[in-house]
């Protein structure tokens, strides 16, 4: 036992040295490597101040609406939703994947030991994001309910992601292992995701549809917070469980833990039994489609390269959804305004003064925020990885190579954009100017964004990665450009509304 | 005869203040299998990636068939090939996707890429296997499959690191064979080497790398002089 508990705590430390560059900055004699890490790690401290700022902002709307007793749920569930999502996605390569595996492998330590040493890293990193968006809730909600009262939600938000952590794992596992021997893996697996995504989103928008009756006035508000409450309850009870605790219930913390700690462990101990087979299957490459075993014709060295990066994304789930978000949330925005009842969201937003007279406007930078998150440029350098040797010694113009990358951002973005902004043109019955406003904008964002994408991956590459995931979410030129490209709009969009 | 690569005076130091290549100047010419042989860290592979422009370097020059590596980098890499030590070919595309990237690249046309391609296969073993993903291939198949690349445009000099780790004996045989035909032919190879029996018989000429420094260079004849390559390295390396 002792020697499992040293094992997992050996390897719990390889896996942390890897987060965020910390060892490259402690050990590191290259400076441009050390600008980096430092780079990465002030970067993650204004994410964290912004994601803190945010929650604390949220928390104090509900307070100064009189919902402060509702905090908890929101919160919980929030945070629930987020472990579930960034879990669900990048999980089972987390658990099962990388490069090291077969050197792990090959050392005399348990698979028991390297499976919870991976589960205890990634509750790590949600439990991070417990901390900087749980906190500042609990001290909103300790302001009203006591320090005691503070100290029990902040408790119950740390165990809040262990839950459907442990469910995205379970789920994730479940679609990876399904998908294994079939071809185009990677995209079915995508494909599955999204439908996913697209249920969980469709849920929230039903249960704010629920909410949303009459005149957003004070009251208006309270009542429609009462029915999301009693909605949530019904759907997801640790959320209830978490609000039970922070009012002072021994009994619901008592259960929260136990489930939250029991469905770890249980999923634990499945990885453990699955680890070897899974961990086999995913270290193969998945069964070709019937491709021909012969060279084709001559195409021009961009149209070449442009292939290969056509390949490279369809080939990552990971890849596929981190660049893609942007696109699938504007489609999905696009189909519920086609839905739903405009009247009635029309005199809601009516009930905005800032709004009024502005949608045209505002849903021109909304899909620009949109377009700014569709990004699959700032990443697509680092994504070359160990195959960069082979590329530089190829005789290709630098100008190629850069285009080809571009060209695919734009043959994600210009097909959505275009046909998403004219059905929503035509629904709203925009003006023509107004519309090729709505189409053009967020193309040409997307276009300036794909370029900044480049510039700063190429800035800052990041080729040494053992798995997909640390070049596609974790990359400082991925963070730099999804923040510039949101701030732009954000900035210009604040401009507008205040000048 | 014409000089396929020329290095003069390149010196490479990495961060920290290594100097992995100091001062090393050699010629290669078309028809000449240059053997590069030196322990491990004498600075063979970072000669080597200099030459094919993966590295930048400190100082000197290096010419590929009379073109700059640096100031003329597209031409020069057009004329030659590059086999890395640890071939990593895409691992999303088929063996035949990579070909035909690594000829569109080149510009080299459907038909001569499919014979060459087709020959190359048939020679090391790897025609039912270019329809199937290279991540699933085993080390010596990505290995046949970037020589395979490394040959379907024919190149002036051909930069092999480290060729034979890997490769079954069959592959190892056809290889050699493949070197003398492009030699033949008026290209020329340059490799590196740890295998001092392969340098003897195959190399035109050989060179000794200690420290980043070429030690001794010439046929295996003449640095021999009766004795064994394994013999005269073993002599060379210890000294200094």
């Amino acid at each position: 036992m002792t020697t499992r508990i040293r094992e997992t705590a050996l390897l719990l430390r390889i896996q942390l040295c890897r987060l965020g560059g910390v060892n490259s900055l402690l050990h590191g004699h290259d400076p441009q490597q050390r600008r980096r890490a430092l780079g990465t790690l002030a970067l993650c401290l204004m994410l964290v101040l912004m994601a803190s700022g945010y929650s604390l902002m949220l928390a104090l709307m509900l307070a100064d609406v009189g919902a402060a007793g509702m905090i908890p749920q929101v919160f919980t569930l929030a945070l629930s939703m987020l472990a579930f999502v960034t879990v669900m996605f990048k999980g089972p390569e987390m658990l099962f994947g990388g490069s090291d595996v077969p050197s792990l492998r090959a050392m005399p330590v348990a698979a028991g030991s390297i499976v919870a040493s991976r589960m205890l890293a990634l509750l790590a990193a949600e439990l991070v994001f417990s901390v900087l968006i749980g906190v500042p809730a609990a001290v909103v909600y300790g302001l009203g309910e006591g320090f005691s009262g503070g100290l029990r939600l902040a408790l119950a938000l740390c165990l809040a992601p262990a839950l459907p952590m442990a469910a995205a794992l379970a789920l994730g596992t479940l679609l990876a292992h399904l998908t294994l021997r079939m071809r185009h893996r990677a995209l079915l697996t995508a494909l599955l995701n999204v439908a996913l995504f697209v249920a969980i989103m469709a849920l929230c928008g039903a249960l704010a549809a629920a909410g949303l009756r009459g005149r957003l006035t004070r009251s208006v508000m309270l009542a429609m917070m009462g029915r999301f409450d009693r909605l949530l309850t019904g759907l997801y009870p640790p959320a209830d469980w978490a609000a039970q605790a922070a009012a002072g219930s021994g009994g619901a913390l008592v259960l929260l833990t136990a489930v939250s700690f029991g469905a770890l462990a249980l999923m634990t101990l499945a990885a453990v039994r699955g680890f070897t087979r899974l961990a086999d299957a995913l270290s193969m490459a998945a069964p070709a489609a019937r491709a021909s075993a012969r060279p084709g014709r001559l195409k021009s060295p961009l149209w070449a390269l442009y292939g290969k990066e056509v390949r490279r994304f369809t080939s990552s789930t990971i890849y596929m959804m981190n660049a893609s978000a942007g696109l699938l949330l504007f489609a999905m925005a696009t189909v519920a305004v086609c839905a739903m009842d405009l009247r009635q969201v029309l005199t809601l937003l009516d009930a905005v003064p800032a709004v009024r007279g502005r949608l045209p406007g505002l849903m021109t930078l909304a899909a620009m925020l949109l377009s700014g998150m569709t990004n699959t440029t700032s990443c697509s350098i680092s994504m070359e990885g160990r195959q960069m040797e082979t590329l530089r010694a190829l005789p290709v113009r630098r100008r190629d190579w850069l285009g080809a990358k571009l060209m695919l951002q734009m043959t994600l973005s210009v097909p959505v954009f275009s046909l998403c902004g004219a059905v929503l043109a035509l629904r709203l019955g925009l003006s023509a100017a107004q519309g090729a406003l709505l189409i053009l904008a967020p193309i040409a964002h997307s276009l300036a964004m794909g370029v900044v994408g480049l510039a700063l991956n190429l800035r800052f590459p990041r080729l040494d990665w053992q798995r997909e995931v640390e070049a596609v979410k974790n990359g400082l030129s991925v963070l730099l450009t999804v923040l510039t490209g949101m701030l732009v709009p954000l900035g210009i969009g604040a401009a507008w509304l205040l000048l | 005869m014409e000089t396929m690569l020329e290095i003069q005076n390149l010196t490479k130091v990495y961060p920290g203040g290594k100097r992995a290549v100091d001062g090393l100047s050699l010629v290669v010419r078309a028809g000449e299998i240059y053997g590069f042989i030196g322990h491990n860290g004498a600075g063979k592979s970072t000669t080597i990636r200099a030459v094919c422009g993966v590295m930048d370097f400190d100082g000197g020059s290096i010419r590929v068939a009379g073109h700059d590596v640096r100031a003329q980098a597209l031409e020069a890499k057009r004329r030659m090939a590059y086999l890395p030590d640890n071939p990593e070919p895409y691992p999303f595309m088929t063996g035949a996707q990579f070909i035909s990237l690594t000829a569109d690249l080149y510009g080299v046309g459907a038909r001569e890429r499919a014979a060459r391609a087709q020959r190359y296969a048939a020679l090391f073993g790897m025609e039912q296997s270019l329809g199937e993903l290279a991540g699933a291939y085993s080390h010596g198949m990505k290995q046949k499959l970037m020589l395979i690349a490394a040959l379907v445009h024919q190149p002036s000099l051909l930069v092999l690191d480290e060729p034979f780790v890997g490769l079954d004996p069959e592959a190892s045989f056809h290889l050699k064979e493949v070197m003398r035909a492009l030699c033949a032919q008026g290209s020329a190879i340059f490799f590196s080497t740890h295998v001092l029996e392969v340098a003897e018989k195959l190399c035109s000429r050989v060179g000794i790398l200690r420290a980043g420094r070429l030690i001794a260079e010439g046929t295996p004849e003449e640095i021999g002089q009766g004795r064994s390559l394994e013999d005269v390295f073993m002599e060379e390396t210890r000294e200094g």
